[in-house]
Parts: C-alpha cells; sequence; structure tokens
C-alpha cells in the first residue's frame, strides 16, 4: 500500500487544515498549490473535501512546473540583486 | 512495533467529547477528543491540601455543604457547643449559633439550607439553618447520638447512631416538615459511621458498635431501602465521606488497635473502594465533613488531630494531554517573504519584504486577529525587506533591511501607523534581526558594512546605542527572540561561503554567549518565544526550504511537528510564545500566503471538572 497520496487543493486558510488534521495524517505542502498526504482514511477524506487527487508523476509535474518559473524569475534577476538578496536559486523538489 | 493496541487490545477512543470519570476504574482510559483535537488520559491527581482554620476548633461535630461551601455545626471543644462557621473555599466564619448546644450530632444540606439533628444525650432536636438563623424543627422519632445524615434540607436521611440504650440502623427521612421512620433500618446498626449523598443516593460506610469495634461495613440507600456495597479497606469509625451512592471518597477516622486517626483516603464506584496513594496530611477522626460534596472536592474539618481547628480540601483531578502541531491560519493578503513581524498568534502583525516578483520592496503592513488577515491603509515609511521587526499589534518597532541600500531607518508603529524616528540605527545593515519591545529592543547580526557582522545596538525607545560586544559569530538572515536582557539569536548565515549555521547565541543584555546549536542548520526562520522557552520554524539550510521546527529550552534544541510546507524568509509574530506561535509568508519557492498557527503540546492536571478540560 503506498504510503501518501497526492492532489492539488487551495490553501484557503482558518481551518483548511486543522490541528487534528495534522495528527491524524502526513500532511506537507508544496509550490503549485500540491499536497503529499498520508494515505489514510481521514487523510482521502481530507483531500476529497478540498481538492481534486493526482498521481504522483501529475502532482510532482505540477511541483516541477512551479520550481521551473521561480528558477526563471530568478535567472533574471539582475546580479546585484542575487547578491543583495542573497537568494539561492531554487532548487528541484522530488515529492516523498 | 509495539503499538497502544497491542498494549491495551484496543484503539484509542475517538470521541467528540470527554467521558464521565466515574471510578478509579477508568483510571488509564485514553481517548482523543475530536472536538478540540486534544488527547487525553484519566490518570488519578488527587491530593490533599490544606484550607483555613476553623475559628472555634472542636472535635465530634457535624458538617454539611462543599468544599467551597461548607458548614460546620456544633462539636465539643471542653464542652458541648453550638457554634456555627461557614467555609468559603478560603476561610470560615462564626454565623449565628444553633439553639441547642449539642456533639455526636449530624448534619446535612447546603451552606445557606441545612440541617442538624441529634446528638447530645442521646437527643433527638432537630434544626433548620437558611443562612443566617436555626429554627427548630420538628424532632426526630429516634433520639440518637453518633449518627450520620445526607440529602437536602427539603429531603434528608438520619440513620444508625447509638439510642437508648443500643446502637441502631434506625432510618428516618425528613420532608422539610417532619421526620418519617423508614420501615427498612441499615443491615448493619453501627454509630460512629459516615453519610453523604441525596436521600435516594446515600452511601453509609464505617462505624463501629462499640468502642473496639471497627466496620467496612458500606450500604447504599435508594430511597427505600438499604444495599450493602463493597467494603471499606481500612476499617474506621468517625471518618468522613463525600458523594454519592455510586461515586464517593470516604478519608480519615479512628483505625484500629489503638486505635488510631486515619490518614487513609479511599475512592468508590459503587461497588467497590481502592484506596488512594493520596492520603490526609494529618490523621483525624471525629471531624466534619462536606457531606454535599463530590468524589473530586470534599473538605475534612476540626476533629482529634495535631489541631482541632485544621482543614484539609481534596481535589482529584484529571490530566489531560494535547499534541502539538501547526494549523492553518488565515491566508496573508500580501504575498511577501523577509518581512518582518511582531505581536501574538492571535494579534499579529506583518510589515514590509518582498513581493511576489521578488523585487519589489514593500511597506505593506498586515493585522492578524486569530482568524483573518487585514492590510492597514498605511504601511512603513521606508518600503524594505529583510528587516527587523520586534514589539506588538499595537506597539512595535521595524528597524534596518534593505531599500535595496542597507537601511538604518527605525520606525515606531502604534496600532495604526508608522513614524519614522528622527535616528536610526548606528550601523546601517540589511539581512538584521533582533528582538525586544518597542521600548527596549536588541538588532544584530546583518550584512553591512561587511557580510555576517557581529555588530549589536541596543534600543532604548529613543535610540540605538552600540554594544561594546558583538555577537561570537557574525550571522545574518538569522532570528531572535526574548527580550533585551535576554535573547537569543539563532541560526543564519555565516562567512566565508554563506553556509547556514544551527548555532545559536544568548544575550544578557551586555554580551553573548554561546548556547546549544538547532538540530537542522538554517536561515530565513521564523521564532517566537522567551530565552528559555522558545520555538524556530522554516528557513532554509540551503539551497532547499525546510519545515522543520524546534523548540529551545534555554540550553538545547529539540525537533517538534513540521510546518505543513516548508519556506524560507518566513514571517513570525516575534511576541509570540513557545506554545503559542504564528508563522506567515516566505519563500516556498515561489512567494507564500500561507498562515500556519503553533499550538504546543499541553499538559494539564485539572481538578474539580472531570468531564470539562
Amino acid at each position: 500500500m503506498a504510503l501518501f497520496i497526492y492532489g492539488v487543493a487551495s490553501n484557503y486558510g482558518k481551518d483548511f487544515f486543522t490541528a487534528q488534521d495534522r495528527q491524524n495524517f502526513f500532511l506537507r505542502g508544496f509550490p503549485g498549490d500540491v499536497w503529499v498526504i498520508g494515505a489514510n482514511e481521514k487523510g482521502a477524506l481530507w483531500l476529497a473535501e478540498r481538492g481534486v487527487e493526482k498521481t504522483k508523476a501529475e502532482a510532482q509535474a505540477i511541483v516541477n512546473a512551479e520550481v521551473a518559473t521561480a528558477q526563471a524569475a530568478y535567472d533574471a534577476l539582475p546580479e546585484d540583486q542575487k547578491t543583495n538578496l542573497n537568494r539561492q536559486r531554487p532548487t528541484a523538489i522530488n515529492l516523498p | 512495533m509495539t503499538t497502544y493496541r497491542g498494549i491495551a487490545g484496543g484503539r484509542v477512543n475517538f470521541l467528540s467529547s470527554d467521558p464521565t470519570y466515574n471510578s478509579t476504574q477508568d483510571d488509564g482510559q485514553v481517548w482523543y477528543n475530536s472536538t478540540t483535537a486534544t488527547l487525553k488520559a484519566f490518570i488519578a491527581t488527587g491530593a490533599w491540601s490544606a484550607g483555613g482554620n476553623m475559628t472555634t476548633g472542636r472535635v465530634q461535630l457535624a458538617g454539611a455543604g462543599t468544599q467551597a461551601a461548607g458548614l460546620a455545626m456544633g462539636g465539643e471543644t471542653t464542652v458541648a457547643v453550638a457554634n456555627t462557621e461557614s467555609y468559603n473555599g478560603i476561610a470560615w466564619t462564626p454565623v449565628a449559633n444553633m439553639n441547642t448546644a449539642r456533639l455526636d450530632l449530624a448534619g446535612t444540606g447546603l451552606q445557606t439550607a441545612a440541617l442538624a439533628f441529634g446528638g447530645g444525650s442521646p437527643g433527638n432536636a432537630s434544626e433548620s439553618w437558611n443562612g443566617s438563623a436555626w429554627t427548630s424543627t420538628p424532632s426526630l422519632n429516634t433520639a440518637r447520638t453518633n449518627l450520620a445524615g445526607s440529602g437536602i434540607q427539603t429531603a434528608a436521611l438520619a440513620f444508625g447512631g447509638t439510642g437508648t440504650p443500643a446502637v441502631t440502623g434506625a432510618t428516618e427521612s425528613f420532608n422539610g416538615s417532619t421526620w418519617t421512620s423508614s420501615p427498612n433500618s441499615l443491615n448493619t446498626a453501627r454509630r460512629d459511621l459516615a453519610g453523604t449523598g441525596l436521600q435516594t443516593t446515600t452511601l453509609a460506610c464505617g462505624g463501629g458498635t462499640g468502642p473496639t469495634d471497627f466496620q467496612t461495613a458500606t450500604e447504599s440507600y435508594n430511597g427505600t431501602s438499604w444495599t450493602a456495597g463493597g467494603n471499606l479497606n481500612t476499617a474506621r469509625k468517625d471518618l468522613g465521606v463525600s458523594g454519592n451512592s455510586t461515586v464517593a471518597v470516604a478519608f480519615g477516622g479512628a483505625a484500629p488497635p489503638a486505635p488510631t486517626n486515619s490518614t487513609a483516603t479511599e475512592l468508590y464506584n459503587g461497588t467497590a473502594w481502592t484506596t488512594s496513594p493520596a492520603t490526609l496530611a494529618s490523621g483525624q477522626s471525629g471531624f466534619g465533613y462536606s457531606n454535599q460534596g463530590t468524589q473530586t472536592d470534599a473538605l475534612a474539618f476540626g476533629g482529634y488531630g495535631p489541631a482541632t481547628n485544621n482543614t484539609e480540601e481534596w481535589n482529584f483531578g484529571v490530566y489531560s494531554y494535547s499534541a502539538a502541531a501547526w494549523a492553518s491560519g488565515g491566508n496573508i493578503p500580501t504575498t511577501h517573504y523577509y518581512g518582518a513581524g511582531a505581536g501574538t498568534q492571535t494579534t499579529g502583525l506583518s510589515f514590509g519584504g518582498l513581493g511576489p516578483n521578488f523585487t519589489t520592496l514593500l511597506t505593506t503592513t498586515d493585522l492578524y486577529n486569530g482568524t483573518s488577515w487585514t492590510t492597514n491603509p498605511t504601511g512603513l515609511n521606508t518600503a524594505r525587506a529583510t528587516l527587523g521587526g520586534v514589539g506588538t499589534q499595537t506597539a512595535a518597532l521595524a528597524f534596518g533591511g534593505e531599500e535595496p541600500a542597507a537601511s538604518s531607518a527605525t520606525e515606531k508603529w502604534n496600532g495604526s501607523a508608522w513614524t519614522s524616528n528622527p535616528t536610526g540605527l548606528n550601523t546601517a545593515r540589511k539581512n538584521i534581526s533582533g528582538f525586544g519591545t518597542q521600548t527596549a529592543a536588541v538588532a544584530f547580526g546583518g550584512n553591512a558594512p561587511v557580510n555576517y557582522t557581529t555588530t549589536t545596538e541596543n534600543w532604548n525607545g529613543t535610540s540605538w546605542t552600540s554594544n561594546p560586544t558583538g555577537l561570537n559569530t557574525g550571522r545574518m538572515y538569522a532570528t531572535g527572540f526574548g527580550i533585551q536582557t535576554a535573547g537569543i539569536a539563532a541560526g543564519g548565515q555565516i562567512g566565508p561561503a554563506g553556509a547556514a549555521t544551527a548555532t545559536s547565541e544568548s544575550f544578557n543584555g551586555t554580551s553573548w554567549t554561546s548556547t546549544g546549536s538547532m538540530n537542522t542548520a538554517r536561515f530565513g526562520l521564523g521564532s517566537a518565544g522567551i530565552q528559555t522557552a522558545g520555538i524556530i520554524f522554516g528557513g532554509s539550510p540551503g539551497p532547499a526550504v525546510t519545515a522543520a521546527s524546534e523548540l529551545f529550552n534555554g540550553t538545547s534544541w529539540s525537533n517538534i511537528p513540521s510546518l505543513s510546507t516548508a519556506r524560507n524568509g518566513i514571517g513570525s509574530a516575534t511576541g509570540g510564545s513557545q506554545t503559542l506561535a504564528l508563522a506567515f509568508g516566505g519563500d516556498a519557492p515561489g512567494a507564500s500566503v500561507a498562515t500556519e498557527e503553533w499550538t504546543g503540546e499541553i499538559a494539564t492536571a485539572v481538578s474539580k471538572t472531570l468531564t470539562t478540560s
């Protein structure tokens, strides 16, 4: 059985996930409103009520696109601003 | 792997509300309250503590009422007395005397509506108390002494005692006007017993038939007849009991062989008594007690013991445990990162930062009310990012940052607007950090004029003063929490290559001392708390971002549940605490609007109200 389920859900703010949810199942957010959720009944229900389930590959593709956008934004910065901000180029994210 | 199910034989109950604690048989019961997201357990936390001394010390008196509203009546000093005193949970106050002075009487009812009956030589006198005066009522049918009572003023019960000439099990009920003999007597006739509960839920326990007899017998009365229950573990007489026929606590009394004054405390579940590890501080017998109290709140006063005016209060509680977690808060309306924050989890403040395109410096100021953010009509006077922020939602301080040049600008927030301070930091710098309040703050680190500076400045509410000594490790993009004279600097980037550091330092108002290292090195992190109880979260170990969170206890760091979304340059309500923190914004990558609220682990022993915690 898979450890995680994957989905896209827009974080609407307060109570989007609760302390109870965090104790009921693993939950981790990623760019592109991608969420990795512990594969149990409560986790599945949480996603069903808030978003759309994706395959891992689909979720990974969304994250990749977001990271690529962030990388492009970083690359477009003048070199002095990169230094000023001491901001490092976003790196690839591999979903668990 | 060992599991709870494997140990307990079942899964943890998932309940929408707390179950009722019925007896010590429920001890160890674990459940999850889905309404409050709290893992809870019933664990006996009973204890006796000292109450206020009686004004008139005495023995062989009677009691009524509850722990917080008790009543003492009659008894013996060197002679039989009619004294009455009321207890408010803290102190005893003398009130009007009974009409008939006597000892070895029984009492029942409430502090403002009680009954006193029997006692004396033996007698059958009965009196009612309205909170200010005693009025004689029709007498008991069976004159007796050393009896017990239960119920309220208009529905009471008298039982047991010594009549003329023998020990009796006679039972009488009072309807507010007259005493009526019940056809059913105690199964075990006895004197010096204890009674509690209402007329139809009465519990009688202990007592004896003579000077050398000590009973364990327990009986319950349902309004019609007596039924034998489980025996006390410690045979005794002249004891106290509080509760009713299904849930009670018995305490003290005279126990064999001497007899000696007992400290033993036992809990009853309607069937059996269990000896509590908690005992009276001093052995007592022949005392008064709150016979309308409960198993969780009882009162013992007067009697034979170290002092005849001694009072002890019994409290029995439930232990609850709430696991720590981050939960989502209202989304912040301004997507940004590397801004600053102040305030608390329910009164948060966010100001400045970089906009979503990573280049726009913001003046935006947003306020959080625990549910949602509101953008203030006006923002900072100087747009900037990587600034420092301290204070509250109504009295904050912004300092330094990048404009994009290193800034020395210092601004004060009054809850609705920012005002530029005439003077700024002595050393303009960006990527600065700090802690403290609007009137007493510390600024440290940053990268101007050089990267990873150790420079530290103290703010007195008006101006900044350079501290003679700086950080031990120069750093920028760090975080700080605490107050001006007791703060912590944690994480950040250090030279020469800008690596993330796990080190932290404590500040005493004058100098920095290196302290424990975080488990995860990082920069661009958020924080809250005080020097001995802090929390940090998020940031970047470089180049990835992390959701990891850690607690600081003044010495060392420990891992706790992570943020749901890893981010760098995260904002935090710097006035929050280790148990109530707020994280907002940041770069995930991509500027985030997410807010997360941290509620720390809470373990409490709640006494007196077992079903509400």
